[in-house]
Parts: structure tokens; sequence; C-alpha cells
């Protein structure tokens, strides 16, 4: 309660004691203020009944003195009512009213103006029978004092008015001062209080009333002034305002009720105290008021003590709240960290990580369940154990235990990086673990935090992964960079014993053939079979891999590399054994296989393995499913190297348009007597700086090999288009085929480029077919058909060459939707003697006239093989027999360019 | 000063004009008085006529012109005279029932002469206890009826005789009497005189070639009658004096002043008389004479001491 509304409390402590305290002290402050007044509405009563008692004592003085005189002239009179008025404060006048009997009031006035008043006149309505047979005056004849302002009073009777008769008579006929109520001789003194006192002829007050009326000689008046006697008061008393009203017994004084206290009743007071009293022998009423205003009530003893009260009591209820809070603020944390304890806990029990607490004596202070389960021991058991007998970790380096467990603790903790290491754990099993130390920073009593993570799942992803990297992932064995490595360690071995290592480079004979005609699915299904072929018929420590595609590469260790080669061989034999059995179909696999020395003097890896793509070339050129182990002078490797040669040459003819065309005539089978050629085939040679004609079969495997078929064919493209553009060159209405290779198949802007050049030479597309490889169509079959739909759309005609040689599905010449087919010349050369040749043919013409193709057999060479054609069917002709090449002659442009 | 001065200038303006001049010890005291009533209260102005020592009556018009002259051009807010001369000259003739309010003091014994009260003028009458001198004298005298007056032949005392006269006779008392020009002549009516139960000595003033300490030594011990007077400063030729206080004078006539400028009417304020008077007794000449003064008067009176 007190902590939940702590202002309200803190207002309420020190507002309630403070005010309570002030409250009381407020209301003492009053009391006391009351009594002080008191005594000084006292203190002026008294002093104003003292006023009254001197007056009426100094006024019978003065009587009884004149009385008591004879000689009492207005010298002496004057002198003595001076004194009197000194004497008694307040007094304003005195003065001496002769008795003049009716009769002689002349004779007074006559004296009077004699004495030196000389406008003295008797000023009243008299003469008043004062006593019986008495008729009167009694005009004011002295005054004191002398002044100006007051001597206007001279010669006034005393009785101004028939009221007046009754207290005069009552005034002389008691012979003592009296005070004279609700007299004065004249308006402006009417707040005056009057005393009256006779004189009488003799030396003494006569005894009766009656001798007192008779014997009447004069009348002394007093007054007192009440402004002279509050102004006495207000600066004796202040702090106390006075006021003389007339009032009796309506305005006298209750007791319980005195003096009275009112609330609020001017714009400063807080308070009012009133007195009132009546004084002048009741005649008037002596009025004390006393505001009291706020600091009158509120000085510094008033508010201080309760504002200390309130504070004490502020500062014992905040140091309450303080430490009702501090113990809420206690418990409230003591929640928070039993809640943080479980959090904690929740939070180490879920973390994937083992965490051991150590104490600063590498004593087990705590373990998470990761770590119970990791070690087989609770946290309960495993607490105060010593840390090295919880913990075995081994050195993974040399595999024995770690020694001095506590110093390699203390050093991963300053951030020493430490061996890898493997746990022991309660199965006996050696984890791979990363263990993350740390010191407990501010804890009490210090300490260490293990933090084990099992890297077992790492470890084996990162061997999956250094394997992959290593390995091919559909065959399983080393990819070709894992296989590099083998070898440069070979190389950078030095093998002290006669041994000598070899690479054996196997190239799968028309594995794309397969691959393309089966599918992908089928080729690595193959390449699989391959594998397991090839590891069945190694050694133990060979190692193989595959160096991409259908090629695989083995490093062999033996004595020599004859007995490498029969090994190589060995393998060529198991492949070609191998049957594979795809979708029914039976499919023969054979390799060519080239065998290289692995031998630092004979250069590097790359030399090495260009070495072994040239054995393996030099094996297929050799008819496939062949060894071919390199030796220092082999010429067939020696012819590829001349290859690598051609490449600068083929560049510079490129660009010094060195090639040149000559043409081939394709005759009609049936021709008739003046016809010409149906076709003329355009082929490609080098012209040599010598001017002799370099046959293109040793140029165009280099630009096979090099990549450089594109360039070539468009050179043979635009010396097409500019013989056939040129009458001088091909006869008009002459048609001719152009070969395109495998690569320009994918050249995608070969089309904008024929008709760029067809247009240029404005040759119409009729006149022109180009024709591609089986081979190359099949390899690139979709993209073959793709360029054969556009060369047919702008009218080019189409021949599919070496038809045939492929073996392969006759299903794709629909889709290319050729023209023409030019069978191989394979069977067309030996149809004659071979049976399966003839067949070949037979078969394909007649497929050819189910499309409405037109078939051409080339290799032409003698008359029988012409006579087979024919009855085979065929519709064209080619070969040496009937037309050898000839050059074309240079067309236009190229005559003005020799000319200049 | 300059606040000192700013503040003066905004008081009311007083004129003082007596009759006499400044020495004359019933005019100083007059002036004392009123000095004493106004101090700090009005601007102060006094004009002197000077008419004990220039007594023609072309002297005495010519000085009230003078003050005349002074009230227009200086315009007091009151004027305050003293003794008959003033009145006479000065009042009467000039300013009766004028707006310039006027209060006159030592005028002795009436007013009757002048025409007072004016709406204007107010004052207080010069009145000696005359009474009670010759009924004092007569009793210390052993009861005898007669006395002898000497005074300056002036009309004050002759005004002072008159009354001392009226009041003899109410008394049943004879007087003789002597007004004199000349010390001579005083001197000679002095001696005369001590044939007489007492005598009675008016003012001197108006006697020229009077010197107090020249007559002090030439009645030497000559006196032997019993001699009294009214007037204090006669009192070195004096053995009882009943004197009037001229400080009186001068203080109601000052207070009256003010009452005025304070916005009383003159008219309000009636003309009085004064009515204090002193006891004086000179014990040398006492003692010279051989008269011996009852205890009760004696130690009375004040002690007269000749100045040496």
């Amino acid at each position: 309660m007190l902590v939940r509304h702590p202002r309200l409390w803190r207002g309420l402590a020190f507002a309630v004691p403070a005010l309570l305290l002030f409250a009381l002290l407020v209301d003492l402050r009053i009391d006391a203020q009351r009594n002080e007044f008191r005594e000084i509405a006292d203190q002026a009563f008294d002093r104003l009944s003292q006023a009254d008692r001197n007056s009426l004592a100094m006024l019978n003085a003065l009587a009884a003195t004149y009385q008591g005189m004879n000689d009492f002239d207005a010298s002496r009179l004057s002198g003595l009512a001076a004194s009197i008025r000194q004497a008694n404060p307040g007094t304003r006048l005195i003065a001496f009213a002769a008795w003049v009997p009716g009769g002689e009031a002349s004779q007074f006035v006559e004296q009077m103006v004699e004495e030196g008043y000389p406008t003295f006149r008797i000023r009243g309505d008299g003469p008043h029978l004062l006593a019986s047979g008495r008729e009167g005056y009694l005009p004011i004849r002295f005054l004191e004092p002398n002044d100006p302002r007051l001597l206007g009073l001279l010669g006034g009777d005393l009785v101004r008015d028939p009221a007046d008769v009754a207290l005069m008579r009552r005034l002389i006929g008691a012979g003592r001062p009296i005070i004279l109520s609700d007299w004065s001789p004249a308006d402006r003194f009417a707040e005056d209080i009057f005393y009256g006192v006779p004189t009488y002829r003799g030396f003494f007050v006569p005894s009766s009333r009656r001798d007192r009326l008779q014997q009447v000689d004069g009348v002394f008046v007093l007054s007192l002034s009440p402004t002279a006697l509050l102004a006495g008061l207000n600066r004796h008393f202040p702090s106390v305002r006075f006021a003389l009203v007339r009032g009796r017994a309506s305005l006298a004084r209750v007791d319980g009720e005195y003096p009275k206290l009112s609330w609020l009743v001017g714009e400063h007071a807080l308070i009012q105290l009133e007195l009132r009293q009546p004084v002048f022998a009741g005649s008037r009423v002596l009025h004390a008021t006393r505001s009291l205003a706020a600091p009158d009530l509120l000085g510094l003893w008033v508010v201080a003590p309760p504002v200390g009260l309130g504070l004490a009591m502020l500062v014992l209820v905040v140091a309450l709240q303080n430490r009702v809070q501090a113990r809420e603020e206690s418990r409230r944390k003591g929640r928070e960290l039993e809640l943080e304890r479980h959090r904690a806990d929740g939070a180490m029990r879920s973390i994937s990580d083992a965490v051991i607490m150590l104490d600063e004596d590498y004593r087990v202070r705590y373990l998470n369940r990761v770590a119970e389960e990791m070690l087989g021991c609770t946290a309960d058991r495993a607490a105060g154990k010593p840390a090295d007998q919880l913990l075995e970790l081994i050195d993974v380096l040399n595999g024995c235990p770690l020694q001095e467990l506590h110093g390699w603790l203390e050093r991963m903790c300053e951030g020493e990086t430490g061996p890898e290491v493997l746990l022991n754990n309660h199965f006996r099993e050696q984890l791979p673990v990363n263990i993350r130390v740390s010191r407990l920073e501010g804890h009490d009593h210090g300490g260490l935090v293990l933090a084990i993570r099992d890297t077992s799942h790492e470890y084996e992803l990162n061997a999956r992964l250094s394997y992959q990297a290593s390995h091919d992932d559909l065959t399983g064995l080393l990819n070709r960079s894992a296989f590099e490595q083998r070898v440069r360690a070979v190389l950078s071995q030095q093998d002290a014993s006669d041994a000598i290592h070899a690479l054996v480079f196997v190239d799968l004979d028309r594995f794309k053939l397969i691959n393309d005609t089966y599918g992908h699915e089928a080729g690595d299904q193959l390449l699989r079979m391959v594998t397991e072929v090839l590891q069945n018929g190694l050694r133990d420590d060979d190692c193989i891999g595959r160096m991409g595609g259908d090629e695989f590469a083995v490093l062999m260790r033996a004595p020599d590399m004859t007995i490498v080669g029969e090994l190589a061989d060995r393998l060529r034999k198991r492949l070609e054994s191998m049957r594979f059995l795809w979708s029914g179909h039976v499919i023969d696999v054979h390799a060519s296989l080239g065998v290289v020395p692995v031998d630092a003097e004979l250069g590097g890896f790359d030399e090495i393995m260009k070495n072994a793509d040239m054995a393996c070339h030099a094996a297929k050129e050799a008819g496939r499913n062949t060894v071919h182990v390199f030796q220092p002078d082999d010429r067939v490797v020696g012819e590829r190297r001349r290859q690598v040669q051609w490449l600068p040459r083929l560049q510079q003819a490129l660009e010094n348009d060195q090639f040149v065309l000559y043409r081939q005539a394709i005759w009609p089978v049936r021709k008739t007597d003046g016809e010409g050629p149906a076709f003329y085939e355009f082929l490609v040679r080098l012209r040599d700086s010598d001017g002799t004609d370099i046959a293109p079969g040793l140029f165009l495997p280099a630009a096979e090999r090099f990549d450089m078929m594109r360039c070539l064919d468009r050179r043979v493209i635009a010396l097409a288009m500019e013989a056939m553009g040129d009458p001088d060159c091909m006869p008009p209405g002459s048609r001719c085929t152009i070969n395109l290779s495998g690569q320009t198949l994918t050249d995608e802007g070969l089309i904008d480029y024929i008709a760029e050049q067809a247009r240029r030479c404005e040759v119409t597309p009729d006149r022109v077919c180009f024709e591609i490889t089986e081979t190359a169509a099949i390899t690139n079959l979709e993209v073959a058909r793709k360029l054969a739909g556009r060369l047919r759309a702008m009218r080019f005609r189409l021949m599919l060459d070496d038809f045939g040689a492929g073996m392969s599905s006759l299903g794709y010449l629909h889709n290319l939707q050729v023209d023409y087919i030019k069978i191989d010349g394979q069977f067309v050369r030996n149809a004659v003697t071979d049976p399966l040749s003839a067949v070949s043919v037979r078969m394909i013409c007649e497929i050819a006239q189910v499309l409405g193709l037109e078939t051409i057999a080339e290799m032409i060479e003698d008359n029988a093989t012409v006579l087979s054609m024919r009855k085979h069917g065929v519709d064209y002709l080619q070969g040496f027999d009937l037309s050898r090449p000839e050059p074309v002659p240079r067309s236009r442009r190229l005559r003005l360019a020799y000319s200049r | 000063m300059a606040l000192l001065g700013a503040e003066a200038q905004a008081l009311p303006r007083c004129l003082f004009v007596s009759s006499y001049h400044q020495g004359y010890s019933w005019s100083d005291g007059v002036q004392r008085g009123l000095e004493d009533a106004l101090e700090g209260k009005c601007q102060l102005r006094q004009f002197d006529m000077d008419t004990k020592r220039h007594k023609a009556e072309a002297e005495k018009r010519a000085a009230a012109l003078a003050a005349k002259a002074l009230i227009e051009a200086w315009k007091p807010d009151v004027v305050i005279t003293a003794d008959d001369n003033a009145a006479r000259y000065l009042i009467v003739p000039y300013y009766k029932d004028a707006k310039l309010p006027f209060v006159f003091c030592g005028i002795n014994w009436s007013v009757n002469e002048y025409g007072f009260p004016f709406s204007n003028v107010t004052g207080m009458i010069e009145v000696a206890p005359v009474r009670a001198l010759l009924k004092e004298a007569r009793q210390l005298s052993g009861g005898h009826d007669r006395f002898f007056y000497l005074g300056a032949d002036t009309a004050t005392e002759r005004k002072n005789l008159a009354r001392f006269r009226k009041a003899a006779a109410g008394l049943g008392i004879q007087a003789e009497s002597r007004l004199v020009d000349s010390p001579r002549d005083w001197l000679d009516a002095f001696a005369e005189a001590q044939g007489f139960p007492f005598l009675v000595l008016g003012s001197q003033a108006g006697i020229t070639g009077w010197d107090f300490a020249q007559m002090r030594a030439a009645i030497g011990d000559k006196a032997r009658t019993l001699t009294v007077t009214n007037h204090q400063w006669m009192m070195p030729l004096a053995m009882l004096g009943f004197t009037k206080l001229p400080e009186e004078q001068g203080d109601w006539a000052g207070r009256t002043a003010l009452a005025i400028l304070d916005g009383t009417p003159p008219a309000e304020i009636p003309i009085i008389a004064n009515r204090r008077w002193d006891l004086w007794l000179n014990s040398s000449l006492l003692a010279r004479a051989g008269i011996r003064l009852p205890d009760k008067l004696s130690s009375k009176a004040k002690q007269w001491q000749d100045t040496p």
C-alpha cells in the first residue's frame, strides 16, 4: 500500500501531521493573541478608567480650590487649569460657567467687556429655572486652553436646550463632579466626554441639595477628547485599534465570548479579535479590535515546527517506503533472478553445446543437459569432481591424451588456439569436439566455462565436402583436380626403385553418339558401368579418375612401359567385352587408350596430359578400340603435334585471304548428253606461300581441333557466293553445295551471314545446297533441325553428308527435312565387294525414296561402282572417276584484289 | 538649501507690524511669543513702526503708510499688529472689513476707540491686573485709600491712568497722578509721591532721555513709600510688580493667526483680554525703604535682580 501510491502517502505523511500541528500551533497562537489582546484591552480600559477617575478627581480639586479662595482670578485659574490639562492627557478643555441670575445678565456682560472681552455675549435661550425661584444663566466665561478655536464657546450657556436644565439641576444638586452624559457646549464637541462640577458661594459645598441649588456660583466643565484618548491608546498599543462609541447595555461584555473572534473579516485580515467594554460610567463603550493577518499568525515558530514535523514524517515514510520498496525490489529481483535462472537453465538446456562450469579449482560446478548426455554423467554426480577426471581429451595430431588439462584450459581461455581434440564420451567413442573456454568474469569465486560442441557432423560434412570436391559425382572416381594432385605428387616424389609411373588415358569411342541416341541417362549409366569395369580391372595401388565426359585416366606404377601397355590393353579388352544393355538395345562399348609415362623429365602434368590426349587420339585414328603407347619419337603423336603447329598458319591464312575454292562436279546418275553437272561441291584449299594448294586433310583437323571451323566455313561461304554470283566463275544457273562443319551449326549468326552474302552476290537460294555431316547433325540434332528449318524457309537446300557412318536411327531424317542424302563413301566404295555396304546403300536409297529425298553417292572411283549405285537407285554420283576437284576461277573481287 | 528655500516659499506669509521698535522690552516680549508660536509654520516678516521714538502724528501716519506699502508689495496672508498705534494708524484707516485678516495684540484695555470688531480683525486686549495690584498695595500700605500714579505723558499711559482711576474708585481709593515728559519731571514727581501711601509706576515709554541706570541712581535711597507697577521693565524702580506677560500677547496672536490661516474666520474668534500676570518684588528697594512684605507674598513673588 505504501509503495503502490508513494506520492500520496508521502503527501499524507507530510501534510496530515503538519496540518494537525499547524492547526494546533495556530490555535495556540490565536489563544496567545487573544490573551495578549485581552491584556491590552484591559490596559486600555484601565487607562480610560484612570482618565475617567483623574478627570473627576482633578475637576473636583479645581472646584474645591476655587471654592476655597475668594480672589481666584483668571490668571490663577488659567495656571491651574493648564496644569490639570497637562496632568490628564486627553483633556480638551476646562471651562468655567458663572451663575448669572436672570436679572444680572447685562451687568455681567458689561463686566466682561470691561475686563477685556468687548465682544462677550451670553448666548442661550435662558434664563432657565434651575432651582425653585432661581432663574439664570450659566455662560462660559473662562476657557482653558486659551485656544482661538475654542474661544467661540465663551458666553455660551451650558443650558442649550430644556433637556439640559434637568442635567444642570442634577449636577448642581449633586454637589460633586458627574459625567454630563449626552451633553456638549457645541455640536462640534458632541463626541467629547464632559464632566461637570458645581461651585457654590462660600468656602464649602452646601450640605443640602436645596441649598446647593440656591447657592450655586458656577460650574466647572472638563472635557476629554476621544480622539486624543484613542490616539494615546493607539500610540501605546499599536497592534490594537480602539474606538469609543456611544452605547450601553447592548454592547456589554459577554462572558465566554470575550474577546470575540471572527474569521476572514477583511481583505487582508485572517481573523479579528474584538472587545467591547463600557467606560466613562457607561456613557461610552471602548471598542477594541485587532486584525490578525496571516503573517501575525504564521510566524516562523508556527510554520517551522509543522514543516519540520511534516518533513520528519516524510523522511520516516520515505525511509519506510524505501525499506518496503527495497524488500519488494529484493523479492522482485529474487523472482527475476529465479526466472532468469530458469531461463538460463532452459537456455543451457536448449543450446546444443555442452556447457561445463568449473570453479577456480577446476572442479565441476555445473553441467547442462547436453554435457550430461555427452559425458554420461549427471550434473549432481559430476559436481565437485576434478575436470581432468571428467574430461578425457585426445590430441588429434598424435592420438595421445592431452597432458596438463588445466594449463591447456587456461591457454585456451587466453585465446590460444589449441590442437584439434577428440573427446572420449561415455560410450568410449572419440568425438571430434570444439572447445571454447571463457572465464567467469565478475564471479565471486572465478572459474571457467567450457562450451563443448560436438563437431562430428561438421567433421563428416567436411569429409563429404572434401570427398565431393575431389571426386566425381557420377562415378565416384577422383575428379580431374584430385587426380592432378595425385599425379603432381608422383612427379614431385623421387622413387628410388626402378619402377616407373604411367598414365593411361581412356576415351570411350562414340560415346557421344550413344549419349545423344539413348539419352543422358543412358550415357550416365554407361559411364558408371565403365567405371565399375575399369575399377575391377585395376590393381589396388592403381589410381583412377574421371577427366570429364567419357574420358578417364589411370595412374599406374609398373616396372616399365611395356607392362603398362599390357595393363592398358587388359583394360581395353575388359571394356570391349562389356555389353551395355539399355532399353532393349545391346550396345557395344569400346574405348581408345593412350599411355604416357609420368616422368618429370618429360614435362609437368599439363604436358603429360597433352601427350596422353594425343596418344589417345592416335589410338582413335588407328581405328578406335586400340591402345597407343606414347613414345618420345611417336609418329602419330608427332602428327598431332604438327596439328598444333597449324594453328598460327590457319590464323594467318584467314587474315590474308589465303583460302581458295575448288569444285567437284556431282552428276546425275543417268546423265543425258550435254547435260552438265547437277551440282558443284565447293572444296577448300589453303594456298601456301609457294603457290601450292594444301589439301584440307592437313589443316581441317587442326581447324576443328582449335575451333576455327566457324571462321573457315564463313570464308568458304563468302567465296562460294562470290563464285556463284560471278558467271565467269560458275556457269549461270548452276547449283552448288557448301559444307558446314559441326562447329558452324552452333554459329548463331550463320543464317544472317548466309543471307547477307547471297544478297551481296545476288545468288538465289535455290542454287545453293548446304551439306551437313550426319555425325554433326546428330551431335547437334536440335540445332541442326532449327538450322535446316530456317535454311529451307529461305529456300536454300540441305544435304546430309556421310550418311550411314553414324549407324544411327533414321528417325531424325524426317525432323531434319533435308533435301538430299549423301551416302557415306565407305559404303559406296565397298558396295561392290561388301554385301553389307551394298545393303546399306540400298537401304539408304529406299529410305530416301520413302522420304522423297534424293541420294548422292560419293567416292565413285570406278565404273563398277557407278553401276552398283545406279542399281541401288542412287540419284547422283560424285567421285574421281567422274570429275576430279578443280580450282574455281577467281571471282571478280579476287581478280581485282590480285591485280592490285 | 534650495529645498529649505522652496519649503519656506510654500509657507503662508505672516507680517508682524510692531508699533514700536526692537529693543523696547514690551515689544521684544511680544515678538518672542509671536516667533515661538509661528516658528516653522509661516514666513514671518517684521515691520517696526517705531512710534515710541517718533511720536509725531505725521511720522506715525508715514510709518503706517510704509507698513501698508509693504503689505501691498509682500502680500501677506495674515497681518499681526502689536500695540495701539498699529491699530490706530494702519488697521482702522486702511483695512476695516478688508479681506486681509488682522490679529492685533497689546491694545490697552479697550478697543472701543477703534470701532472693533471688524469682520477681518480679532485680537487680544492688554489688560493689567489693576484691581489686584491696588488691593494688594492698599493692604501692604496699611489700608490707606489714596495713591500716586506716575507715568509718561503718552496716550497709553493716559489710558492706563484712567483704568487705575476707575479700578481705584471701585475699591474706594483716590488717585493722584503725574504724567511727565522728562526724567527730571519724573524724578520730581517721584519725590512728590513719597508722601503717598503707595506709588504706582506707569510706563516710562515716551520720556525722552530716560536711562534706567541714571534714574535708579537718582532715586538712590529716596524711595520710602511702597512703589508698585504693572510693567515688568519698571521693576528696577519699583518694589512690587503685578506684571503683564508680553509673550502671552505674542503667543496668542500667533496661534490666532495660524487658526485664521487654517480657515477660521477672524469674526468667529472673539476679542479677548490677556489673563496672565506675574508677581515680582525688588528686595533691594524694599530693604532700603525698610518695608517688609508678608511671608506669603515674599515667598511667592519672583525676585528682581538688577543687571549690573
